[in-house]
């Protein structure tokens, strides 16, 4: 029983060292290929922890989910789900103005499509993302970031591949 | 070992679920009568056969269509992105007349289809000849009831469709009754080649080839 409080003690001590990075971001999707021939354009959104190895590494977890509705404003809407483990590589952390990175994800995606009173069963498929960053600094201890992310939905038979443009608002946290 | 049993074991769950390619089904054409020169040929449950072919594009209520030659008869589709369109042309015989009811592109089917997806079209209008009104009622609902393999062909990853269509005529003068016709039709859509099967109380298609139009 003794091991419980030390392990705890040293969670928290290890903790103490971590520099956290939380971060939320929002953006427009753009499907590409057949799969999203009937959809619009749709938007997106998530959030995610990451812990800063060093000056130019993050690492950590994120959600984000999205949606498109039909392209003609009709009763179609397709949503996806995406718990992932997210990475970064930023290249000038210093730089206030003008940092560069780039951001990879990896995770598994819940993807559903409902149209017109009926929905087709919900399927799970991993997924991955790339991007590339623009960080800056916002004033007050907040940085932002913008910057166009590929990423396909490894599906079977078919992937579903999309665009976004995406901006973030992140602060680093220590504990 | 044990956790990598157990992500062995997440991810056999994962691989091995029914079968289920989301994105495919909504990237595919399941009526593809957009391409000239696309044809089907059915065989007839009461024997003989049935050519549908894509003709040409053409003009028919005032919008650019597709004229698709079925057996002897012409049908006029607009196939799109989001839906998927048909000339509605309701006529009726009245004393060696063939009058006029109801001419209306309407909604065929809206994409992408889901299970449980319901559609429902209704009509109600009425034309006068030789002095006398005809009344013309009209409905008929789609419903997707699932994804399955056609019964017959075994087409895979097929919508099956469930449609019932319900018209209503009545000629408003003495000796004349309403004549109704009911009429619950069995359709399954293949993806990439469109009806590959139609059943009905009055007859039954069963797609025999298809041949991609240029």
């Amino acid at each position: 029983m003794k091991t419980v409080p030390v392990t705890l003690l040293f969670l928290v001590m290890a903790a103490s060292a971590l520099d956290l990075d939380i971060s939320a971001y929002t953006g427009l999707s753009y499907p590409t290929g057949k799969w999203g021939e009937g959809l619009n354009d749709g938007l997106d959104a998530g959030m995610a922890v990451s812990w800063k190895v060093d000056d130019f590494f993050r690492a950590g977890l994120g959600l984000s989910a999205g949606v498109f509705g039909s392209s003609d404003m009709g009763a179609a809407s397709f949503t996806t789900v995406r718990p992932h483990l997210k990475v970064g590589y930023y290249l000038r952390p210093w730089g206030n103005v003008f940092n560069p990175g780039l951001t990879g994800s990896l995770g598994i995606c819940r993807s559903s499509l409902t149209n017109g009173g009926g929905a087709d069963p919900v399927t799970w498929d991993f997924f991955w993302s790339a991007g590339l960053r623009w960080n800056f600094g916002l004033g007050g201890g907040f940085r932002g970031e913008v910057g166009p992310d590929f990423s396909s939905i490894v599906a079977e038979m078919r992937n579903g591949d999309s665009f976004t443009l995406l901006f973030g608002v992140s602060r680093e946290v220590a504990i | 070992m044990r956790r990598i049993g157990t992500f062995a074991l997440a991810i056999a769950l994962i691989a091995g679920c029914a079968r289920n390619p989301l994105f495919y089904r909504m990237g595919s054409d399941y009526y593809p009568v957009g391409t000239i020169g696309s044809q089907w040929e059915y065989e007839m449950a009461d024997g003989g056969t049935l050519i549908v072919q894509v003709v040409d594009q053409t003009e028919q209520g005032e919008r650019a269509c597709y004229r698709v030659l079925s057996g002897a008869d012409y049908t006029y589709w607009i196939p799109g992105d989001d839906a998927l369109e048909f000339y509605e042309d309701h006529r009726v015989m009245f004393n060696g007349y063939e009058i006029p009811l109801y001419q209306a592109w309407v909604t065929w089917l809206d994409w992408p289809l889901a299970v449980g997806y319901t559609r429902i079209d209704s009509a109600y209008t009425y034309a006068v000849s030789q002095g006398v009104t005809i009344s013309h009622d009209w409905k008929r609902t789609t419903t997707v009831a699932g994804i399955e393999t056609s019964p017959h062909g075994g087409w895979e990853q097929c919508y099956h469709l469930v449609q019932d269509e319900t018209v209503v005529n009545w000629i408003r003068t003495a000796g004349f009754r309403p004549e109704t016709t009911a009429v619950q039709r069995n359709i399954w859509l293949a993806p990439g080649v469109g009806m590959v099967e139609m059943q009905a109380p009055d007859s039954t298609l069963i797609l025999m080839s298809h041949t991609p139009g240029n």
